[in-house]
């Protein structure tokens, strides 16, 4: 049963995990700034679902990718738009979204399809990447050597989140939001402005992640694409205490987790359903803060009520 | 208990299992990493267990099943973007293939480049759009579905550009 | 000026509208007229004793669900996971009702009865004890015991319970003892086709407990209390984590309730993923409902009417599915959060609320 344990499920562990990153780096943004985003998991499957569909209606994943990342954006401002402007509760109106994203999608592809539960293949997919060099080295080959350009572009964010939040003045204006609103909109922050974008980025990011898993891990939109892992994305930014490298870690944890359950079934005799738990388990687990707590952003969840 | 350790922890973790593999890997035989690796192209290592297909149950599946493994893991590269020497398609001649791999990669190319094209034009717009008059006078929640929709908005700017404050 | 009883049942409906006309918008995308897509809706869920019928059967466990999501809102929490607690009761009910054949429908009716709200009682109360013991985020965790619920239960519907000599994923059947009669058997008009069964009055059974515990004990009180405000609570001298397990236990115990009508007056079995989102559903029915219990019976009946008329979309209509009715709910759910919007909207129409 170790033979499992091999390179093999590492690479696989580390694309697996690509669709968490991005939605855990896009909760990143959004949690920073104050505004919790409970939706992350509802905006992945509408990103999944546009993903698929113009990617086939118009042959070309890229455009696939592109209306799927603006239109997680779109879908993230309506959260954002609800909970800013009339001080929805943030849980509540990031539920509304998911419970969205298990009726639109399947009217839609009803409607388009004739199918409520999967939409048609798309032709092409998004390009896998063959590293020059590292495809010839025996263990790098199979640990680097061949990766969806998007899973290249997830880990990439990493450090882009990190440098875009700690070190310009965008992203100390957005944890300025987060932390102490009131300060920060008497040193002439739009508060709502800042909430807004952080909101709409997360929409882009997590709806990028939904797209990976329509248009490069799978081939088509099919129902419960998801499969809970916008907020296992959400565990993962909690246990990364809201940090881009930590969360990474995260991210990577579960996504080896979930590798993992897919080898083992049928490898050992423990039934299929029961390894399937183990990711879940694992979120609950990680949750309980037996692997730590985190530091909220101090008026993470409060709406903001803006001075008139 | 401070609080790095146990994020520490778990990165520690994945570096050990990391090295583990790498020695189940080896040992297991050099010659499954050689063979991944000239066929790069078409991994069957992966098809194995990726097709854990169920029959769609029609309409009845929506809330039912949520199983990480029951959705179709089609191979990720299903034939369409490696160039096969191992020549599966048999019933095009090298002409054909030539032409649709040029094809393929024209549609790469393109939506490569408006893809990152649309995102870093929307980035600048919004850099530009900061100081200027169209920031004040729409409402923030406007001026994201602008930025969404940005070359509109670079035209809006041609009437609201002034910079302000 | 209106009154704040008036506000309260005033947003709900206009919630429910503006749903509608957002759903009407849909319908128009996809080609469709909306007028008589809700004509269609209506006509079947209301108009005929048979349609009224399958209203009320349809919104027999969506009372459950409200009541439960409602009691944990009460306490401040969020319980998504309803659809698990409810699996997991239902389940339970079935195996011990098999289990129990051959004993008196006086003694096995009862038991099943405590082993519906035991079983959706553990299933909430895990994560209310994750989140009373160690913070853990309860919308998070009840997600998780969803997805468990779900495994948990297709292995155990598809394995070792499964009815011998039947394709279809079920359990056995539950002996005829442990059988709570339908509706029509107690009153002759009733279409015997008609499913609704005793499950419905123990639900609105439950709606009055669940008022008679919120506001007429001081253990209500001190749910409610936590529900507002932890710090306070704690202040005052309440154990709010205790409070924090229990509520959840109890709303999971509701959830759970939806075994008694499915499986013991309807089914007679496990039938997998028996549930469309029944658990999901109940949040809408607890949000408009504003998680009170006649609020929930309201909503569960304009929930149990959508169902139903959704059910004539498929023959009816080429391009509608009975999940409009999904997209109709979610969009509920986002009304009734921003209800500060439709303030402002019925302020700008010269309609002023107390807090102008």
């Amino acid at each position: 049963m170790w033979e499992v344990l091999d390179l093999e499920l590492f690479a696989s562990g580390l694309r697996l995990s690509t669709p968490l990153i991005l939605a855990a780096l896009g909760g990143l943004f959004s949690e920073r700034a104050g505004v919790v985003n409970i939706a992350l998991d509802g905006i992945m499957i509408f990103g999944a679902f546009t993903g698929a569909v113009v990617a086939y209606e118009t042959a070309n994943p890229w455009y696939g990718l592109l209306a799927a990342m603006l239109l997680g954006g779109l879908v993230a401002h309506i959260h954002g738009i609800a909970s800013i402007r009339y001080q929805a509760d943030q849980v509540v109106s990031g539920t509304a979204i998911n419970l969205l994203a298990i009726g639109v999608p399947a009217v839609l592809s009803n409607a388009l399809y004739n199918s409520t539960t999967v939409t048609p293949n798309i032709q092409l997919m998004l390009p896998i990447i063959h590293l020059p060099v590292i495809s010839e080295i025996p263990i790098l080959a199979t640990l680097l050597g061949k990766y969806s350009i998007l899973v290249f572009f997830a880990f990439s964010m990493v450090p882009v989140t990190w440098f875009v939040i700690f070190k310009t003045s965008f992203g100390l204006r957005l944890r300025a939001v987060g932390e102490n609103p009131e300060a920060a909109e008497t040193a002439g922050i739009n508060v709502y402005l800042m909430r807004y974008y952080a909101v709409w980025i997360s929409g882009l990011l997590a709806g990028l992640g939904g797209a990976f898993l329509s248009i490069a891990h799978g081939s088509s939109f099919v129902n419960n694409i998801s499969a809970g892992r916008g907020f296992i994305a959400l565990a993962a930014l909690i246990f990364g205490r809201y940090t881009p490298k930590l969360t990474l870690v995260g991210c990577m944890m579960f996504g080896i987790a979930d590798a993992f359950q897919i080898r083992i079934q049928g490898v050992i005799p423990i039934p299929g359903q029961f390894i399937q738990m183990f990711p879940y388990v694992l979120t609950m687990i990680v949750l309980a803060g037996l692997i730590g707590r985190a530091q909220v952003p101090a008026a993470d969840g409060i709406p903001y009520a803006q001075a008139k | 208990m401070t609080k790095r350790k146990p994020t520490h922890f778990c990165f520690m973790l994945i570096i050990v299992l990391l090295l583990f593999s790498a020695a189940i890997s080896l040992n297991a035989s050099i010659s499954v990493a050689q063979q991944s690796d000239s066929q790069a192209s078409s991994d069957l290592s992966e098809v194995d267990w990726d097709s854990e297909e169920e029959p769609t149950e029609g309409t009845d599946a929506t809330t039912g099943d949520n199983e990480l493994s029951n959705t179709s893991w089609e191979d990720e590269d299903s034939s369409e973007d490696d160039t096969d020497e191992s020549g599966g398609l048999q019933s095009f001649n090298q002409e054909q293939i030539d032409k649709l791999d040029s094809e393929e990669r024209l549609i790469h190319i393109s939506g490569f480049l408006l893809f990152f094209g649309y995102i870093v034009g929307g980035i600048l717009t919004a850099f530009i759009t900061r100081n200027r008059k169209i920031a004040v006078i729409y409402p923030p929640e406007l001026l994201i579905l602008l930025h969404t929709v940005w070359p509109l908005e670079l035209m809006l700017l041609l009437f609201l550009g002034k910079t302000v404050r | 000026m209106f009154s704040k009883k008036f506000e309260i049942f005033l947003l709900p409906v206009i919630s429910v509208f503006a749903a509608m006309l957002v759903g009407a918008i849909l319908i128009f995308s996809v080609g469709e007229n909306p007028l008589v897509v809700y004509w269609i809706f209506f006509k079947n869920s209301l108009f005929s004793l048979n349609g009224i019928g399958y209203t009320l059967f349809y919104a027999t466990p969506l009372i459950f669900t409200g009541l439960s999501v409602a009691f944990g809102f009460r306490c401040g929490l969020f319980n998504i996971g309803a659809e698990g607690q409810l699996y997991i009761a239902a389940m339970a009910v079935t195996l011990v009702a098999i289990w129990l054949d051959g004993w008196s429908a006086w003694f096995i009716i009862p038991v099943c009865m405590i082993v519906s709200f035991i079983a959706g009682g553990i299933w909430g109360g895990i994560p209310g004890l994750l989140k009373a013991r160690f913070g853990g985020h309860e919308v998070i965790n009840t997600i998780m015991m969803n997805m468990i619920a779900w495994s948990l239960v297709n292995y155990l519907v598809v394995g070792p319970f499964h009815r011998e000599g039947t394709q279809i994923l079920e359990t056995d059947f539950i002996p005829e003892a442990a059988r709570i009669p339908r509706i029509h058997e107690l009153i002759p008009i009733i279409p015997k086709t008609l499913p609704l069964n005793m499950g419905f009055v123990v639900a609105l059974l439950a709606c009055l407990v669940t008022y008679l515990i919120l506001w007429k004990t001081r253990w209500g009180y001190e749910i409610r209390a936590v529900g507002i405000s932890n710090s306070v609570s704690k202040y005052a001298g309440i154990n709010v984590n205790k409070n924090i397990v229990m509520a959840m236990f109890i709303a999971g115990g509701f959830a759970g309730l939806v075994g008694i009508s499915e499986v013991m007056g309807y089914r007679y079995t496990f039938h997998d993923s028996f549930s469309s989102g029944v658990g999901f559903i109940g949040i809408a029915v607890a949000l408009l409902g504003r998680n009170h219990p006649v609020g929930v019976i309201l909503a569960a009946l304009l929930f149990g009417a959508l169902i139903r008329g959704s059910l004539f979309l498929d023959l009816n209509f080429d391009n509608l599915s009975k999940d409009l009715v999904m997209v109709l709910q979610g969009v509920i759910v986002l009304f009734v959060a921003t209800d500060k919007l439709f303030k402002k909207l019925l302020s700008y129409v010269g309609i002023r609320g107390k807090e102008a």
